[in-house]
């Protein structure tokens, strides 16, 4: 193959003549530069060319070029190779590094608040964005980590509402019409309720009453127990790890028993390793649908229990609209003509419950997508904030190191090395950051869960995805910070740099550092601004009116609901200088479940809307303050009338297309289908719902069958002996049960827990930001301080305040 | 004086560098060992030798006398040292004693 190639390149030469003949192959040339010692190169080149013009004249031109190839092969021996004794060893790329090294620890060393401001800067920086990396990552992860995830939809109700409850007949009609689908699921969840174990009472919160398909269609991973079985029986209970280990401790739960509800004796089945944390249905056990399945109706689409979930899977590669396109005909099959009409079943993907907000009765809030987008783009501003008070200090530092860079250039160094020299400070002082910011993330990331109001695993620190946003922002940010300054420095005139003509800064890096600064105000007014939009609408969600006072009113509720404890408590508790009023009610008015349909045929309206309906007695409107508008209020009634007297808000008299709230009263409407109501009196329309939604109609009515919660107004004196006063008085009463209480205006808050959660989210991080800022800002104004202090001293004749007038309008504009 | 140890192809080419007087090189060297003993060596061994021989103190070398044909790279040229020409005496000595020590029938 060589002598060809050889060959080839000689044809279109002239090979006569000793001068002119075609010099040796050169790849056999640099072959030997390469594999030699660069000092015997000469030499040996230089014999080789020697032998190989006599070869020329004695042999001919090919065999001496064959021959200086198998001469420069015999070179090619290990003896020259090894390179052992090198004289003159060529400088290492270490060499310099290590030089770089100790140049930047020098420099760091020399200006130590320089290098702590960027470098806390930098820290405080990363570890915001690496939080907020965990924080997006979280919320943006829910309920990522079932397999079948995406062909899992939740079958959800349109009539009035996008309401995520459904009718408990719609599972059982969905398996018969849909044979096609593997799995459809019933979830009954509970968001609270009561567990014995053997002697001990525990007040649980988020479980549910599931189907075996449910532990089919979702992932869990069983620790013991069957997943195809374990639910199937009536009276059986699957517990999570954290509840196994809360209720039985070490010992093996399999087979043990608790009572749910003081009603239920179940038994447990199986036990599952905890689900993921971030997931629209937190569970903490499972108890068997078939348990209570006989109790509940399950044929009429219009009672829609709250906590009734209904999943369904579909087969692989099979488009959800074949399912979409029939739910019509099955509405109009199973439930008549009118449903059909008035409802419709939307199918939610299992990965947008967390994000779609249209929906009303989600046991998450969901929150929307931008917000995280928002959040990131903060993350994105803080990193920003800090690169660019890297670029300015850096910039304001490289003027004192021009000299060095004058001697290096001097010496030799070009422009390429002298950029990576400065790039690699900025790397060691990113990496140091990057290693204190995850340092800071760890510790503070247990504390997320009380400020933010987020709980992240911190498990989540270790996965690849965020192994690689790390290694993602380390990059940005070395690049950011230490790009411009690298190149700044490294174009120093070495001859300017020397005779130290830079003692200030070029106009134009002045100009770039104060747009810089420009943009960074930019960035933390923005920032401010925002936190004030989000504190604002938080504001608004805590603080507006409400329309009735939700101030030091505790609320509870009475298990059995029978007229002689009722009596009997509001007795004892009146009794008590601690507590100003008690009323008895189906609930307080954020607490409601309770809604129906109204029309009024007299006022020739048929077409049925919604409304909301709440017995209360006649205590109520006078402790919440509820304001009447027309007509009277709520009165006592002894026995049960065929028609109710009713109160109702301004929000029903307007849907009933009456323009004055008077000319409602003395009217009837029809709720319920059949139970006719006279308008007594119409109150000004209150909050009964999250701000989410708008006010609804709402009917209040008396009537003792369904007081089932006490709300108590104390007295602000001596709240906590006052609570536990009302404990000790219900524990009596109820020995069986576990005394709970709320306060309204928790309750009030709880329902805007995801709001709080995003408006700490965004102080917390603007905040960061405009330290960051305002950090960079002193480091600068600092520094220009200091090169000014000549200019300060010369003018010693001058009061301070005329040398505060010299420094303040360049510092004022960087 | 420590003896070096001298193989008796380091030993030839020691001997062609003290005979060609300071005119001593790569190229000089193996025309001069193929002229004179007829032995055809590669370039590359001769150049092993040389720097062996430099590093055992036998020769000393210094660059120079560029040539076209070379493409102006420069020669190292060698010379035998004072203790490379006493090795050489020492190793001719101590060969002729023990020649000369050979029983005159041991060959007839």
């Amino acid at each position: 193959m060589k002598p060809k190639a050889d060959k080839s390149r000689n044809s279109g030469r002239p090979s006569s003549g000793l001068r002119s003949s075609s010099p040796p192959p050169r790849w056999a040339d640099r072959l030997l530069g390469w594999l030699c010692p660069p000092e015997l190169l000469e030499e040996m080149q230089g014999d080789l060319h020697e032998l190989y013009a006599q070869r020329v004249q004695e042999i001919g031109q090919r065999k001496a070029r064959r021959q200086y190839v198998l001469d420069v092969a015999g070179f090619l021996r290990p003896y020259f190779l090894k390179r052992k004794p090198r004289p003159y060893p060529k400088p290492l790329h270490t060499d310099m590094l290590r030089n770089y090294f100790t140049i930047a620890l020098r420099n760091f060393r020399r200006h130590k608040s320089y290098a702590a401001i960027n470098l806390f800067g930098l820290t405080l920086g990363i570890a915001a964005s690496l939080l907020v990396t965990l924080v997006v990552r979280n919320e943006l992860g829910y309920d990522d980590s079932h397999s079948k995830g995406d062909r899992i939809y939740r079958v959800t109700l349109n009539a009035l509402d996008f309401n995520a409850n459904v009718s408990l007949a719609l599972v059982p009609a969905l398996r018969n019409d849909f044979p096609e689908l593997p799995l459809v699921s019933q979830v009954y969840y509970q968001r609270e309720g009561m567990v014995k174990v053997d002697q001990t009472i525990y007040n649980e919160k988020n479980f549910a009453y599931a189907d075996p398909e449910f532990m089919q269609m979702f992932d869990f991973k069983w620790l013991s127990g069957d997943s195809a079985t374990a639910l199937k029986a009536p009276n059986t209970v699957v517990l999570t790890k954290t509840t196994a280990e809360k209720y039985f401790g070490k010992e093996n739960p399999l087979g043990k028993t608790m009572i749910v509800n003081f009603r239920r004796t179940v038994q447990v089945t199986g036990v599952i390793e905890d689900p993921q944390v971030n997931t629209h249905l937190p569970l903490i056990f499972l108890v068997s649908w078939e348990t209570i399945r006989k109790e509940r109706e399950t044929t009429n689409f219009n009672n829609i229990p709250g906590g009734s979930y209904a999943y369904m899977l579909l087969p692989e590669n099979y488009p959800v609209e074949k399912v979409k396109e029939r739910i019509p005909q099955f509405l109009k099959k199973n439930w008549g003509e009118e449903t059909a009409k008035e409802a419709t079943l939307p199918l939610q993907p299992l990965h947008d419950i967390h994000f779609d907000q249209r929906y009303i009765n989600n046991i998450i809030t969901p929150t929307g997508k931008e917000t995280f987008y928002a959040l990131a783009g903060v993350a994105l501003f803080i990193i920003i904030t800090a690169c660019i008070n890297f670029v300015n200090l850096a910039t304001a530092q490289a003027v004192k190191r021009s000299r060095e860079v004058g001697v290096r250039k001097s010496l030799g160094a070009n422009r390429s090395q002298l950029i990576w020299q400065s790039l690699g400070e900025t790397s060691l002082l990113v990496l140091l950051s990057v290693g204190l910011g995850l340092l800071m993330v760890k510790l503070f990331l247990p504390l997320t869960g009380q400020l933010l109001n987020i709980r992240i695993d911190i498990s989540g620190l270790t996965g690849a995805d965020v192994a690689l946003a790390i290694a993602g922002i380390t990059i940005l940010t070395i690049l950011l910070a230490g790009l411009y300054p690298a190149f700044v420095q490294s174009a120093f005139r070495p001859v300017e740099a020397l005779k130290s003509k830079m003692t200030a800064p070029s106009p134009k890096s002045l100009s770039l550092r104060k747009s810089l600064v420009v943009v960074q105000f930019v960035f933390s007014q923005l920032l401010l601004a925002g936190t004030l939009i989000v504190a604002s609408q938080m504001d608004f969600f805590r603080n507006q009116q409400l329309g009735f006072d939700k101030e030091a009113v505790l609320t509870f509720g009475l298990p059995d609901n029978a007229p002689e404890k009722r009596s009997l408590i509001e007795e004892k508790l009146l009794g008590h200088p601690g507590v100003q009023e008690i009323s008895f009610a189906s609930g307080a008015p954020v607490y409601n479940n309770n809604f129906t349909g109204f029309i009024s045929p007299e006022l020739g309206m048929t077409e049925s809307d919604v409304t909301e309906v709440k017995f209360i007695d006649e205590k109520y409107m006078d402790m919440f303050r509820i304001s009447l508008v027309a007509g009277e209020p709520i009165r006592k009634v002894s026995e049960k009338d065929t028609i109710i007297r009713g109160v109702v808000n301004q929000t029903l008299v307007r849907r009933l297309g009456l323009k004055r709230e008077a000319d409602a009263v003395g009217r009837h409407i029809t709720i319920n289908g059949n139970t006719k109501v006279i308008i007594a009196g119409v109150v000004k329309d209150f909050q009964s719902e999250s701000r989410h939604k708008k006010i609804r109609a709402c009917v209040l009515a008396y009537n003792p069958s369904d007081f089932g919660q006490v709300s108590v107004k104390l007295r602000p004196a001596g709240m906590r002996e006052t609570i536990s006063y009302i404990d000790k008085s219900w524990s009596a009463m109820y020995p069986d049960f576990l005394f709970k209480y709320d306060f309204l205006d928790d309750r009030i808050a709880s329902m805007y827990d995801q709001e709080e959660k995003i408006y700490h989210a965004f102080l917390f991080f603007s905040a960061i930001a405009i330290f960051i800022g305002c950090l960079g800002l002193y480091g600068l104004v600092s520094f220009v301080a200091v090169q000014r202090t000549k200019s300060a001293s010369g003018r010693c004749w001058a009061l301070p305040p005329q040398v505060l007038w010299v420094c303040l309008p360049g510092n004022l504009c960087g | 004086m420590r003896r070096a140890y001298l193989g008796e192809f380091e030993e030839l080419v020691l001997l062609t560098v003290a005979l060609l007087n300071g005119e001593a090189y790569g190229v000089s060297v193996s025309k001069e060992l193929l002229e004179k003993t007829g032995r055809a060596v590669s370039i590359s061994a001769i150049h092993v030798a040389l720097h062996r021989l430099q590093e055992k103190g036998l020769v000393a070398s210094d660059l120079g006398g560029a040539t076209a044909e070379r493409g102006g790279r420069r020669k190292r040229f060698f010379t035998a040292t004072a203790h490379g020409q006493n090795v050489l005496r020492e190793i001719r000595d101590t060969r002729n004693q023990l020649f000369d020590l050979i029983p005159k029938t041991a060959w007839s």
